[in-house]
């Protein structure tokens, strides 16, 4: 039997490694135990992990889906519905540093197909998902790879490649790179290129396709970090991947992202990390498994520093969302409309998935918060824990009951606060609520009318708490 | 006179032309998913579209020679609208019925789109159903499958229920979220059993006849048919959906022939393209690249019917078009 | 912040997905449109003559008036160099003056920052009508409230009962009070919660207080039209208040006869009541309207609609506007058409922002334009 502490731990991972879990699914991972329920998330099959064929069936857009607002909307679906919570949050950590957007790419469905990269890449080998990244047309579009020639390069994706995929300006005061280094990875990647897609009009476009031009590709000596040689990009890949530099790039973004809000990634350089034990564990990982993204998470979740570090965290607006949909448990059995206007809540909270607001990507951690996304936060989440209907909120309810014939104010608050995920309210708060509780009479729930008033209060609470700064964080 | 050929008679399926393309309204289909087709070659199209647009729902009306005729219904649950709209049928008037899976409703329109009545009712009950998909009307009779039931029910076409038979299941006359349905000039009922990839047979009782294939992707095998059509000479045709392609198997169930699109640009394709002239540049490009293979294709191919002379029309439910092939007895050098 | 109902106020209607620029200001008598245009052309008997050369589309009668009156600007072969027919990028450049890299920062929320650099309208000196924050109005430490409905507007909406709201806004506020020692992150949400339950208590007080003798449709527009006039009538001090045709209603690419009839009868109409309710309130000298799209359409046809192109037109309108014709129209000559069968932009939006930022706003255009550019004399 997993007790209090089991349960408020097992409720941390689920949150961190997937995206939230209703309070039924979160007992009975406790009752699998910690260790357990760490492997099946590290260990995903490669199957899709959502019904495919009734997405298809039932939203047929499902098939190459050339708009923006579709590839969104089966993403949070996605997010909300998979078996595979892992698979999905590193797909999302991905797109929050491999950033491209659809404001320049203009096609949905080349969105769409580079996160399904990274939901299928990105809990494997870091210089194998490098390697999908580079040719990855959407990416070698963004950043404008296909305007570099061996003629005249362009060096977007060569400075982005560095800077912003793998090893960063620099760490310890220190730079990582030179501008020569740039200009010698834009040369290598010269020839990265796409093959011509068909247009939009007027049967839709076609998948676009990677194709590499070696009569465009500069062959001639380059040095790299040191190194000479005619160097072509999955050589430049291979000696990034070994850096030091990208394995501690890579463990600070895994540490932002699952542990908790760090410095924005251009203060990296001068601002040391958080948590340098954890970060070395990781970076050791990375190298004694041969670059494996697993291999990292797996000594993440299981190193005291990711244990103890309770809402340590802003939500994301995607977290928010989904994370809010699977604890009240909607959209969650059978497809049903209503999909689009859900996958826009991000948006309206700040975060146009997708769409970047730049190769950088958002400003995350606090960042989030602002007086309008904070409004939409709220509304959105107390909205859904109010809706005493649904599955997830019913099942919280009865809990209460289940609780005892006559509930003391501290006692529901208390409990209230527990069912939403274990939440950690600041004692002010929490006496504000107690008050607020006592202020609504004996909270007890034997006939229908009391069981009436009972719901009807403790949705209301759920709002409240919804509300509460203390539920911004994860 | 048809000769034989390996163990099947030599009838060949030419490629005719095309019509449509991607549109949200007017001169195009936006995610079709069924359409009926009238004696004088009259199609009548649904379009699905999807949720962010909800202006690309409705019914569009064009002939196979691809001409506008119009377009009625829009998004909404009001009497005549159109939510998740999934099949339509013909009657001998020239109505239109269009089965909505969300709706739970048949709604009736005349030939012009003008709509005339509703009928239906949720639940699991005989006489109710819960996400109608497929539907096919003889005489006064309308069959459909009544899907989230794993059922065919029987009605008259004033929504009177008359009988009803299938469940859930794989084994033989047993239904998995069927779609589609159709009925052969003998009355025998063919079912597109789509969870359990294959087609299953009925006599007018319901009791099973035969099944027709299973899960894969070789000949005579299906991923996710969703709907299916007899012409007279008993050959089946079926809309191998997740395959992209029709699968046409002879009366027996044999294996006869495939089509994965030969699509060539329709008129109201050209003049898309003629007044973008960068985009005829970049597909010649890509037809370049590729030699026309993805134009061509059938992208989730989701409805087929014979028409009055012989015309087989596939609707390509991905690239809002409709490719439009002939069966053709006599030899015809291509 | 102090105000007084003098302040020059901006209102911005976003045309969304690319109104047709040659069907809305057409040039009526130019063979060229006739060639190019055989199935949607608009009949010469049927426009709003402006000019003599050009008229407006039928369904723009509500906006003759202001037309003869002097009040409204029309500015011809509006766009940017090097188009693009992305809407979500076009659009952007629209609203971040960015065509060559990609911006963040929004000219109205620098033109926010730049009228209310304390932050004193507490959330209200710039309003988006809509939901999320359009990239326009979008600087860090700039709070814009975003109002998908001013009657509903606020928080902890799903919270049934009068009673109950009021108690856990009460609540809120306690909540969210200032704390010593909670530490940056925390002070920080308290502060921003503190902030977000006054704006939208400030912003309640719209609905209430206003009147009116005129009746907006019931259409997006009409709807946010109206928030508009309400909250500009509610004197909270707004200076900025923008909204959007609902997204991508202008993407004609099919049906075009209709649908952009029906769109220029709902904006005209509805745009026709704003201006009237605000002269029944005397409040209507201080304000500039203006519309404008991310791109216009291919000159030629598709046989039912039109796609994506570049040089359009847009419009700016109010008691303090110059009326008249801005600009000369990119010629419709095949020879004279960019690449791609497009109308080649003859004045860059940013020239029209300038007059907007110096003359109605009073700011220096050149850091918000990134650039010089010459204004257009409308104001």
């Amino acid at each position: 039997m997993a007790g209090s502490n089991d349960i408020a731990l097992m409720a941390h991972l689920l949150r961190r490694a997937g995206f939230n879990a209703s309070r039924d699914e979160v007992e009975a991972a406790a009752a699998r135990g910690y260790d357990t329920v760490v492997e099946e998330l590290l260990n995903p099959a490669p199957e899709s992990g959502v019904a495919d064929d009734l997405m298809l069936r039932y939203h047929p857009t499902y098939n190459h889906p050339g708009a923006i607002e579709i590839n969104i909307q089966n993403w949070v679906y996605r997010m909300v519905n998979t078996e595979y919570q892992l698979k999905e949050k590193m797909a999302l950590f991905w797109h929050m540093i491999f950033c491209a957007g659809h404001s320049k790419i203009d096609s949905g469905e080349e969105m769409g197909r580079m996160i399904q990269m990274f939901r299928d890449q990105g809990m494997g080998n870091f210089r194998e998902l490098l390697m999908e990244l580079s040719t990855s047309p959407a990416m070698v579009y963004y950043l404008d790879n296909c305007e570099s020639h061996k003629t005249a390069i362009n060096e977007n994706y060569g400075r982005e490649l560095l800077e912003l995929f793998s090893m960063g300006v620099g760490m310890n005061d220190a730079f990582n790179y030179s501008e020569d280094d740039v200009k010698a990875t834009a040369r290598a990647f010269t020839g990265w290129n796409i093959a011509p897609p068909y247009p939009p009009f007027p049967y839709g476009r076609s998948p676009w396709e990677f194709r590499f031009d070696p009569a465009d590709h500069d062959d001639s000596e380059k040095t790299f970090l040191g190194q000479s040689g005619n160097w072509n990009g999955d050589d430049i890949l291979d000696m990034i991947a070994d850096q030091q530099a990208t394995a501690r790039f890579i463990s600070r973004h895994l540490y932002n992202y699952f542990v908790a809000d760090e410095v924005p990634v251009p203060s990296w350089r001068q601002t040391p990390p958080k948590d340098e034990d954890t970060l070395v564990a990781l970076e050791q990982a990375y190298f004694d498994s041969g670059y494996n993204i697993t291999a990292m998470l797996r000594v993440l979740f299981n190193s005291d520093g990711f244990k103890n570090a309770r809402y340590a965290k802003v939500k994301n607006p995607a977290e928010m969302v989904a994370g809010t949909l699977r604890m009240v448990g909607d959209h969650r059995e059978e497809i049903k409309p209503g999909m689009f206007e859900l996958s826009q809540e991000p948006k309206y909270m700040g975060m146009d998935l997708m769409n970047p607001p730049t190769v950088e990507g958002w400003h995350t951690g606090h960042e989030w918060i602002d007086s309008g996304t904070l409004v939409e936060r709220i509304n959105f989440a107390a909205d859904y824990l109010g809706r005493t209907d649904l599955p997830g909120v019913r099942s919280m309810i009865s809990r209460l009951m289940s609780q005892g014939d006559s509930l003391s104010p501290e006692q529901f608050v208390d409990s209230c606060a527990d069912l939403v995920g274990c939440l950690n309210l600041t004692a002010d708060t929490r006496e504000q609520l107690v008050s607020h509780a006592g202020r609504g009479g004996a909270l007890t729930h034997g006939s229908d009318a009391e069981r009436a008033e009972f719901t009807r209060r403790s949705g209301e609470m759920f709002q409240i708490i919804a509300s509460t700064s203390e539920f911004q964080f994860e | 006179m048809s000769t034989h050929l390996f163990g099947l008679v030599d009838v060949a399926f030419n490629y005719s032309h095309s019509v449509g393309r991607n549109e949200f309204n007017g001169t195009g289909f936006r995610n079709p998913v069924d359409m009926a087709i009238d004696d004088e070659g009259k199609v009548y199209v649904l379009n699905r579209s999807y949720e962010n647009r909800p202006d690309g729902v409705h019914a569009t009306i064009a002939t196979l020679d691809e001409q506008f005729v119009g377009e009625f219904s829009k998004f909404g649950e009001a009497p005549g609208d159109m939510y998740w709209p999934t099949s339509c049928a013909l009657d001998s008037a020239g109505n239109l019925y269009v089965a909505d899976e969300w709706l739970n409703r048949i709604t009736i329109y005349d030939g012009d789109g003008e709509y005339l009545r509703h009928w239906g009712e949720s639940g699991d009950g005989p006489g109710q159903f819960n996400a109608p998909s497929g539907i096919a009307i003889v005489g006064d009779t309308m069959w459909l499958v009544d899907s989230k039931n794993h059922r065919v029910q029987n009605y008259g076409l004033d929504g009177s229920f008359k009988s009803q038979f299938g469940e859930f299941g794989s084994g033989n006359g047993q239904l998995n979220l069927p779609w589609g349905i159709c009925l052969d000039k003998n009355g025998l009922i063919y079912v597109a059993d789509w969870r359990n990839d294959r087609i299953q047979q009925f006599n007018q009782a319901g009791e099973w006849q035969a099944t027709f294939g299973m899960s894969g992707s070789g000949p005579g095998q299906f991923k996710r048919p969703n709907a299916v059509c007899v012409d007279d000479d008993g050959d089946i045709y079926v809309c191998d959906r997740e395959n992209d392609r029709v699968q046409i198997l002879a009366p027996d169930g044999r294996f006869r022939a495939q089509l994965k699109g030969d699509h060539q640009i329709s008129g109201w394709g050209k003049s898309k393209l003629n007044s973008n002239p960068d985009m005829i540049r970049q597909r010649t490009m890509a037809i370049t690249h590729d030699g026309g293979a993805y134009e061509k294709a059938f992208a989730n191919p989701c409805s087929v019917r014979v028409t009055e002379n012989g015309q087989i029309a596939v609707l390509d439910h991905t690239r809002g078009r409709i490719q439009v092939y002939v069966k053709e007895k006599e030899p015809v050098l291509l | 912040m102090v105000s007084t109902n003098k302040d020059n106020v901006l209102v911005v209607l976003s045309l969304s997905g690319g109104n047709d620029g040659l069907n809305t200001v057409i040039p009526y008598n130019d063979g060229h449109y006739r060639d190019f245009r055989p199935n949607l052309g608009v009949p010469a008997d049927s426009v709003i003559d402006l000019n003599g050369e050009i008229g407006m589309h039928p369904t723009m009668l509500p906006l003759k008036k202001y037309w003869d009156e002097g009040k409204l600007a029309v500015f011809l072969g509006i766009g940017y160099a090097n188009p693009s027919y992305s809407h979500f990028r076009s659009m952007d450049i629209w609203h971040t003056c960015e065509p060559d890299s990609i911006g963040t920062e929004g000219w109205l929320g620098q033109v926010i920052k730049e009228l209310d650099p304390n932050n004193e309208g507490q959330g209200v000196t710039g309003v988006n009508f809509g939901r999320g924050l359009p990239r326009a109005l979008a600087k860090e430490g700039v709070p814009v409230a975003s109002v998908g409905n001013l009657e509903t507007y606020g928080l902890l909406t799903g919270i049934e009962g009068e009673d109950q709201r009021a108690e856990a806004l009460d609540l809120f506020s306690k909540i969210y009070a200032p704390t010593v020692g909670g530490g940056f992150v925390s002070d920080y949400l308290r502060s921003t919660g503190t902030y977000a339950r006054i704006g939208a208590d400030i912003l309640a007080t719209a609905t209430p207080k206003y009147t009116s003798n005129v009746e907006y449709s019931s259409s997006a527009v009409g709807q946010y039209m109206k928030n508009i006039a309400q909250t500009h009538l509610a004197d909270l001090g707004t200076r900025v208040l923008f909204t959007t045709s609902p997204y991508n209603g202008f993407d004609t690419h099919a049906n075009q006869a209709q649908l952009h009839s029906g769109l220029w009868t709902d904006v005209s109409a509805n745009v026709d009541t704003f201006v009237t309710d605000l002269r029944e309130h005397n409040a209507s000298d201080n304000v500039v309207l203006f519309m404008f799209s991310e791109f216009g359409r291919r000159v030629g046809d598709n046989g039912s609609g039109t796609d994506h192109g570049a040089g359009s037109v847009a419009f700016a309108l109010g008691e303090n506007v110059k009326g008249g014709i801005y600009g000369v129209y990119p010629s419709l000559e095949p020879s004279q058409q960019e690449e791609g069968g497009n109308l080649k932009s003859s004045m860059d939006f940013r020239q029209v922002y300038a007059t907007i930022l110096e003359d109605w706003m009073g700011l220096d255009s050149n850091p918000i334009n990134r650039g010089v550019f010459e204004k257009v004399p409308f104001l």
